[in-house]
């Protein structure tokens, strides 16, 4: 009895068992000596039986056994690991973070991949088949056939108005959406508007709130009836969820206080786009500043296609640039 | 003219290998080998695998030298190869009791059945730097060694003792040991938080899972907390036993049908007892928090058995009224791999969401200057027509 | 257990689990539309290759399953290939297969998850017969662009007011697969289903 009280420390706490110090034995494409995309089958299996619960249950966080995987939490590791258990050897990855395919974490990530599958990247939204993003959606709309995997920080839309995930639940499981509201309610009341400008809480098939991850809500409108089936992971909170293709998507709002997206007085000054997300660039120390398209696919097939922004001859340089 | 950063492969590279310079230093003095961090740091390597998840002295000195030191940094490592290790089969509980003991200490006891055992401990050290480390030139001729004499000063012959919380003659005022929520009959399957996600309110075995894991700092923090008075009853706590040595892990094969011993581990276990005025159905007895980690960590086992009886309010029927009786704070924010994860995400670039903020700030900003101006035009108006 | 008698099951088991998952995962985010499941070479008596696929890409030790109508030899060959429990009661499965022509009054007893964890609901893998003639349904719900046609045969007529009871515990719920020889289509707990109108 004594010995069984205290295995409870112990007994699931793996104990290293002759490990192999010097290379794993290689499978299946990847060079990198371990298994096609990183995870072993049987997290796979346990991954995909939560999607297609998600699935199923359009905007329902289903609780899954998030691994640790080779970069911190916070680093994308649910993104990852529903990629990981997604992505088949004829797919084509783009990974973007703000938009943009060179930033260093979307970078790394994709070369995560390149090694540990092989399959073929792209910077091309329209050539993907498995976009991995974090914080946007990409500009170019989506298709039938692509699937797009959010990374998500915190994946419950309540947190910030009730921080116990065993109060929230059982918000969730009756419907009581109120607080929400009344929170929303509050920044008009006091700043007459609504003061959420990201991670924008959305109804997802008229029943469960829903977070769309730290996207603008510039963005929100591109989830609602999207051809495309959207997948969000969220590693250290261990939820998976999902919007279906063609799923109603309705961002929170009043009827006297609709919902409304960012806009900006200026264009992008390297292609001249007047519809996209722009980030805000300072140039010097005198408040010179610039907007570029924040997705830089984007940007690129427009300038591509000959569309020159007030800025636009000057920067040439762009590409070419690696600067570490 | 604008030059946009790419944050491409070749700055991810060039990163990469000026950690590995840094993690090198000054090359004129000889490399640290895995061997010397695992013998002479080796309470940072049994940190490191009881926080890791995984016992492995070799990897974990491994993990620490390619971490430079970085404990958490050597415990994210240590975690994230654990996850890929297949798992064979699950071993027999290890039987503390039959532990082959290093150190054994009862503070609530004056002596004991098998006697106290001071051990290698820093307890009674002055905390004075000892310059002679400064010079390891001569060391391997002069190394410290115990005597015999030395190591038996405190202890009676037998290098293993029963659990003293497990004697005869307190049953009366001690709680059995096999107390919980959860039945703790045999076959009572024992729940894993790395393969099925937290869902609160957790079982005993949940709870002292994540805290054996947990960060070392945090428990002693939380468990401080309660020391100070941040807790509900179950007065002061007295260290029923705490003791650290070697335990056997047995294998009971299906097809051998009996339990053959597969290895050894080091660990500490403490078992701390606190006083408890009893409920309408439980007597006034002293109660139990329990704590067990692998290697040898006496401050994270107290701390754990601190904890693990302040988290036993809902079952002990103790009104809620501290941080460290809170279990889905306690257990939520008890990993570092992921708080330092989310802690640490904040260098990742936000600027789509900070372009964002900016936006409707600027419009917050110019509808505050607007109302104060209209403010002022209508005090002005009314001081005219006054 | 006969050895000699337990067939094959993925050439590939990381690719062919990787292929079979993203038509299921296509097929249930797209409900009633077709998808093609082969690339297997043998199954037990009775149970499609479709069936035998999705049992491959999904089951395992952590999911207990309860075959409805299938031989010992079908039970045997889920045990070897997937290590799942096997159970011949419905209450505690993960997931329910029906073998082709079944009666489907036993559906019901399993669960549809709770209020909390919706998730914890049964999937049940009921094989038909086609999924391309027989019974119309016109199906809408999240994943259909305003309607989506099905028709099936060898299925139990019982099954669709059984499927309407089912959307109206939503969120709560089972999840099914209809699985014909070689290919599925997926029918969420969200699907209202029209019909069947008889085809001849």
């Amino acid at each position: 009895m004594q010995g069984h009280f205290i295995s409870t420390a112990t007994d699931n706490t793996s104990i290293g068992t002759a490990p192999q110090r010097t290379g794993r034995q290689a499978q299946e494409g990847g060079d990198s000596g371990y298994n096609f995309a990183f995870l072993d089958e049987q997290t796979k299996r346990m991954v995909r039986r939560a999607l297609l619960k998600a699935v199923a249950i359009p905007g329902y966080q289903v609780p899954f056994a998030s691994r640790e995987m080779p970069m911190p939490y916070g680093w994308g590791t649910g993104g990852i690991q529903v990629t990981a258990s997604v992505i088949k050897h004829d797919d084509v990855l783009k990974v973007i973070d703000q938009g943009a395919d060179d930033t260093t974490n979307a970078v790394s990530i994709r070369s995560f991949f390149a090694r540990t599958t092989g399959v073929a990247t792209t910077e091309s939204t329209a050539e993907a088949t498995l976009v991995q993003t974090r914080h946007r959606i990409p500009e170019q709309p989506l298709r039938e056939g692509q699937i797009l995997v959010y990374q998500v920080p915190i994946p419950e839309p309540l947190r910030w108005v009730e921080p116990r995930e065993t109060e929230t639940r059982t918000m969730h499981a009756h419907e009581e959406y109120g607080v929400m509201h009344v929170k929303l309610y509050e920044d008009i009341a006091r700043h007459g508007r609504i003061a959420t400008s990201f991670d924008y809480p959305v109804l997802v098939a008229g029943r469960y709130v829903m977070s769309p991850s730290p996207i603008p809500k510039f963005d929100n409108p591109k989830m609602h009836d999207s051809p495309a089936l959207q997948l969000f992971g969220a590693g250290r909170e261990q939820r998976i969820y999902a919007i279906p293709p063609y799923t109603t998507v309705r961002s929170l709002d009043f009827e006297d206080f609709p919902f409304e997206v960012q806009q900006w007085d200026a264009c992008c000054g390297l292609c001249g786009a007047d519809d996209s997300y722009l980030d805000e660039i300072i140039l010097d120390d005198a408040g010179g500043r610039m907007f570029v398209c924040s997705d830089s696919d984007h940007c690129r097939k427009r300038r591509e296609a000959g569309h020159v922004g007030p800025m636009g001859g000057t920067t040439q340089t762009l590409e070419g640039s690696d600067n570490g | 003219m604008y030059v946009a950063v790419k944050g491409g492969e070749k700055a991810i590279r060039n990163a990469h290998a000026q950690l590995a310079e840094e993690r090198r230093g000054d090359t004129g003095v000889p490399e640290l080998s895995v061997a010397q961090i695992r013998n002479q740091l080796s309470l940072a390597v049994d940190r490191v695998m009881a926080e890791g998840s995984l016992y492995d002295p070799e990897l974990a000195a491994l993990a620490l030298k390619q971490a430079r030191g970085d404990v958490i940094e050597a415990i994210f490592l240590l975690r994230a190869y654990r996850t890929t290790l297949p798992r064979f089969a699950a071993t027999e509980p290890v039987n503390t009791a039959a532990m082959r003991l290093k150190r054994r200490i009862s503070s609530a006891f004056k002596d004991m059945p098998g006697g106290q055992m001071l051990g290698p401990t820093f307890d009674y050290t002055h905390r004075l730097l000892d310059f002679s480390l400064l010079d390891d030139s001569g060391e391997a001729a002069d190394a410290p060694q115990a005597t015999q004499a030395d190591r038996s000063e405190h202890a009676e012959p037998c290098a293993t003792a029963p659990r003293v919380c497990d004697l005869t003659g307190m049953e009366e005022l001690l709680e059995p040991a096999a107390s919980g929520e959860s039945d703790w009959g045999t076959e009572a399957p024992v729940g894993d938080l790395t393969r099925d996600p937290i869902r609160f309110p957790v079982d005993r075995d949940i709870r002292l899972q994540n805290l054996s894991r947990a960060d070392e700092g945090f428990l002693l923090s939380m468990g401080y907390s309660t020391q100070r008075g941040f807790k509900g009853s179950g007065g002061h706590p007295f260290a029923g036993e705490i003791r650290s040595g070697t335990v056997a892990v047995e294998l009971a094969p299906e097809e051998l049908g009996f339990p053959v011993c597969i290895g050894e581990l080091k660990v500490t276990e403490a078992e701390l007892l606190f006083l408890y005025d009893g409920s309408e159905t439980t007597p006034p007895q002293f109660t139990r928090g329990y704590g067990l980690t692998f290697g040898s960590n006496e401050r994270k086992t107290i701390a754990m058995a601190l904890l693990d009886r302040a988290l036993r309010c809902r079952e002990l029927d103790e009104e809620v009224v501290a941080p460290a009786q809170d279990e889905e704070f306690v257990l939520s924010h008890s990993d570092n791999v992921e708080a330092t994860g989310f802690v640490e995400h904040l260098k990742l670039p936000h600027h789509v969401d900070f372009q964002s903020e900016l936006e409707i700030l600027r419009r917050l900003r110019t509808e505050w200057t607007e109302r104060g101006e209209r403010r002022a035009q209508l005090l002005d108006t009314m001081k005219g027509a006054a | 257990m006969r050895m000699q008698t337990i067939l094959p099951g993925f050439d590939n088991p990381v690719h062919d689990a990787g292929r079979i998952f993203r038509a299921v995962l296509d097929a249930m985010a797209r409900p009633g539309r077709v998808v093609s499941l082969t690339g297997l070479s043998g199954t037990p008596a009775g149970m499609h290759v479709s069936t035998a696929a999705v049992a491959l890409t999904l089951f395992d030790a952590d999911t207990p399953v309860c075959p409805e109508g299938f031989g010992d030899d079908s039970a045997a060959w889920l045990q070897f290939h997937c290590g799942c429990p096997v159970l011949s009661a419905p209450e505690e499965a993960l997931f329910g297969l029906f073998r082709s022509g079944m009666q489907l009054d036993g559906a019901e007893r399993y669960s549809g998850g709770s209020e909390s964890y919706p998730d914890r609901s049964a999937t049940l893998l009921v094989q038909v017969d086609s999924l391309r003639e027989g019974d119309q349904l016109r199906l809408e719900g999240p994943g259909i662009q305003d309607e989506q046609r099905l028709a099936v045969s060898g299925l139990d007529r019982a099954f669709w007011p059984l499927f309407a009871r089912n959307r109206a515990t939503y969120p709560l719920g089972v999840d099914v697969i209809l699985c014909a020889p070689s290919e599925v289509a997926c029918l969420p707990r969200t699907i209202t289903a029209r019909g069947p109108i008889t085809c001849m």
